[in-house]
């Protein structure tokens, strides 16, 4: 319906695919998105990109009708998204469609009966028209060069597979004219992103009412795919460039700002004392896994913060679980105080010394319908274990009063449920626990995840002035910010290896340059 | 004052209905003669021991998210293959007052049978101790098709003695067994872990939990308690039969969940199911007093369960909406 342009459309207008007026997003103490004017021409393909927390994913939200803006208006041909009337349903009336990161399909039904649900073709009286559909959908597949039938279920898949059929129902299927696509080159293989690209390219050029934005915190994939990209920091549209008239440097100079430290900055300190004489507290030498990541070397001493800075896929996160035993690693060696240790399992690594915060606080931390006293103690019962493995309840009671009120984690008592407390309160509780094993090594993964903006700034006073008082700690972040005002030393590891080292004191330790080594950028 | 109250009736309503239903049932059942004599009170608790067991068995694998449906089998198996060594097999090497020992080895392995399949080779726990429910079971059938009468004293004592004349053992056993376990579930570096590791594995398994040999430790006090209810039944019907305990597996799983264990793990109280198991003999019981015919007693039985299940399942209810 929204196929022929209307006849009162200037050319002007006719070349828009849509438009952003002043759209602004408030949420309570934060403005996500502030006043963004953009407009995204027909047949482009538009990048969007900023670092975390910059803003893009609320702006996308909003044209796709999720999030209702607190002001300003989507502009599509056929209509607008304000204030009054955003839903997803009048988006997609509008031709918009969000292919997010993970799809959401029925998983135990076929890709057939997935592209079309809903939408099934018929041949008259209600009764379906299988032929046609199965034919639809092989269009598709084929047209996507994809490995699936129609036949296929859609949960045996892998989820690049599932990502390009959500892409092709939005185009093929649904006739989208406007498709967002959320990160959706994150977990494609290069041969993959390439025939895409392509694929995005035929379409633009066939139907000249398409246009496709990309939302991406990848600098090269930006560059590679897109014609336009705009940059946005701090809720804000920055600036518009030609991809083809910019180069990585000066759109990595654009995402970063003038090079000012935000965030946290009174966390920032010197760096520790080297102890020169001092064996290494945990040595890595020539780790490799075969496949996540190759040949990292390190090493971490008593006291110091070390900072695994790198996208998601570049290897920080496998290279920390393979450290926590949670993974196996094939080649090199971590020597804990001078002898050599592979764990099997975590409890392993807890016993000789090393604890891990891991990233997915829900799922791999928090034990949910529990106390907040069994929350801080399960990993450390032995502390409080008496005859034949009977529990000095009491005691672990005043252990459990005591780190609470040390960390003022704000809780009604220690017997409430921990899923009342709030995300951050969860997070202190939780490295209560670690603390709690006396460690040698902290290994925490995204330690202010999902952690109230306001409440991030101290959680990285306890990694800074705490936990690294006795102990070393490596400490994973997206935020640049974070690791600038934490860290000692900043490792950047880049498609697996580690591509740079960054030293707090030297003129190089700051976000910007960071954050050009996360994205790859080369040196000029 | 009146807020104290509505709190008290709050927290009834949240935690403890099961209790307030066993109210309910002792108040009908005063308006029942012969209910509140101490005989009858006894038979039911005596009646009551025996499934206690079961239920407290079944609570500790519910518990880790897991279920064991051969728990009704080891019940008949344990008590039989003892009673077959010790009169039939090595009646000269073992000396009758060894049963109950026995008894509790055969439980712990026919347990660790189902622990070792279902956690360490992974096998979904539904299949593997529905498959052993029917080799258990088999084997009692093929070793006692005709059942066993006459037993022993040493056999019976445990299911069929009374101290100071009128209480029995079987009963005394079956508090202590609970004593023990709510120590063990709230006291005890176990009880930490299998809430841990039931409400989140993962995350238990992280924290250092050694998840499965919790999980196969629960199997195992599993098959040790329905063994221990088998030996106290067989005690109490002073004999052995094929089909003992057939089809109780359904009435523990009913008390289980009546006490408020919550079938996807990690939640659920000792306390809770004891009252459960109280509330399931004492209908029983009434049903008798009320000469209820034995033909529509299983219809009435499970009307008055579904009517407790339901009144059950409101607590979650008045939880989430207190929240």
């Amino acid at each position: 319906m929204l196929a022929v342009a209307l006849p009162t459309e200037s050319p002007a207008q006719a070349a828009e695919s849509y438009r952003l007026a002043g759209l602004t997003r408030r949420f309570p103490g934060v403005l996500a998105v502030d006043q963004v004017d953009l407009t995204v021409r027909r047949g482009e393909i538009h990048g969007i990109i900023g670092r975390n927390g910059a803003g893009k994913s609320v702006l996308v939200s909003m044209i796709a009708g999720l999030i209702p803006p607190s002001a300003g208006t989507v502009l599509a041909s056929g209509g607008q998204l304000d204030a009054e009337n955003a839903t997803p349903v009048r988006a997609h009336r509008l031709g918009i469609s969000l292919i997010p990161q993970e799809p959401r399909f029925a998983r135990a039904l076929t890709v057939t009966d997935n592209l079309f649900m809903g939408r099934e073709l018929t041949v008259g009286l209600g009764f379906l028209d299988p032929a046609g559909m199965r034919r639809a959908v092989a269009d598709v597949i084929d047209r996507l060069e994809l490995d699936a039938s129609p036949a296929s279920r859609m949960g045996d898949l892998p989820i690049e597979t599932q990502q390009l059929l959500a892409f092709g129902k939005a185009v093929f299927i649904e006739h989208a004219r406007i498709i967002l696509l959320d990160e959706i080159t994150a977990s494609l293989s290069r041969q993959r992103k390439t025939r895409l690209l392509g694929l995005l390219r035929t379409l633009a050029a066939e139907s000249a009412d398409l246009s496709f934005t990309l939302i991406s915190h990848h600098i090269t994939e930006v560059m590679e795919f897109t014609d336009r990209v705009t940059v946005m920091r701090d809720g804000r549209a920055v600036a518009t460039l030609a991809t083809a008239k910019t180069d990585e440097r000066s759109l990595a100079n654009w995402i970063v700002g003038d090079v000012k430290i935000t965030g946290p900055a009174q966390a920032a300190r010197p760096a520790a004392k080297p102890r020169a004489a001092a064996m290494p507290l945990l040595t890595a030498d020539g780790l490799g896994d075969g496949r996540d990541f190759h040949d990292l070397s390190f090493r971490l001493q008593r006291g110091e913060v070390i900072g695994f800075a790198g996208l998601e896929g570049s290897g920080k996160d496998a290279a920390l679980e393979a450290l926590f035993g949670l993974r196996p690693f094939r080649t090199g060696e971590v020597r804990l105080e001078g002898s050599s240790v592979r764990f099997a399992a975590p409890r392993e690594a807890l016993k000789a010394g090393i604890a891990f915060l891991p990233k997915h606080r829900e799922v791999q931390a928090v034990i949910q319908n529990r106390p907040v006293e069994d929350n801080t103690l399960i990993s450390s019962l032995r502390r409080i274990q008496g005859p034949l493995g009977f529990l000095r309840v009491h005691e672990g009671q005043r252990i459990a009063r005591e780190k609470t009120a040390e960390l003022q984690v704000k809780t009604p008592s220690i017997f409430t449920p921990i899923d009342h407390l709030s995300g951050g309160n969860k997070q202190k509780i939780l490295i209560n626990r670690l603390s709690l094993t006396t460690p040698k090594v902290f290994l925490l993964n995204e330690p202010t995840r999902g952690v109230d903006l306001a409440a991030k700034p101290a959680l990285l006073q306890v990694v800074r002035d705490k936990l690294a008082a006795q102990s070393g700690v490596i400490m994973l972040s997206e935020s640049e910010d974070e690791l600038v005002a934490c860290c000692d030393r900043v490792l950047v590891f880049f498609r697996g290896r580690i591509t740079r080292v960054l030293e707090r004191g030297k003129p190089d330790f700051t976000v910007g340059e960071i954050y050009k080594s996360v994205q790859g950028v080369e040196e000029p | 004052m009146s807020g104290s109250l509505q709190a008290f009736v709050r927290t009834v309503f949240e935690r403890h209905l099961i209790w307030a239903l066993l109210v309910l049932l002792v108040l009908i059942g005063l308006t029942v003669p012969g209910f509140l004599s101490t005989r009858n009170l006894i038979n039911v608790l005596w009646a009551a021991a025996p499934l206690g067991c079961v239920v407290l068995g079944l609570f500790f694998v519910l518990l880790t998210g897991s279920l064991d449906l051969s728990l009704e089998s080891t019940f008949a198996l344990a008590p039989t293959l003892a009673i077959m060594i010790v009169l039939n097999w090595l009646p000269d090497l073992v000396w009758p007052g060894l049963t109950m020992p026995i008894v509790l080895v055969i439980g712990l392995v026919a347990g660790m049978v189902n622990g070792f399949i279902s956690v360490r080779l992974g096998v979904n726990a539904f299949l593997v101790t529905l498959a052993t429910l029917l080799v258990y079971r088999g084997i009692v059938i093929f070793l006692i098709p005709e059942g066993i009468y006459y037993l022993p004293i040493e056999m019976t004592f445990w299911g069929e003695s009374r101290i100071l004349g009128f209480l029995p053992i079987a009963v005394i056993i079956w508090f202590v067994l609970y004593g023990l376990a709510f120590a063990l579930i709230n006291y005890h570096r176990l009880g930490k872990n299998i809430f841990a590791l039931g409400n989140n594995p993962e995350a238990a398994f992280i924290a250092g939990v050694d998840v499965d040999r919790t999980r196969i430790t629960c199997f195992c006090i599993a098959g040790v308690l329905a063994a221990l209810g088998g030996l106290l039944e067989v005690g109490r019907l002073q004999s052995a039969v094929a089909d003992l305990g057939q089809g109780d597996i359904l009435m523990a799983f009913a008390g289980a969940i009546l006490g408020g264990t919550g079938l996807a793990g990690g939640v659920g109280s000792v306390g809770g199911i004891f009252a459960a198991v109280l509330v399931i003999s004492i209908i029983e019981n009434l049903m008798n007093l009320f000469g209820v015919e034995p033909s529509v007693r299983q219809i009435v039985f499970g009307l008055i369960l579904l009517a407790a299940i339901y009144l059950t399942s409101l607590q979650g209810r008045v939880r989430v909406g207190a929240a």
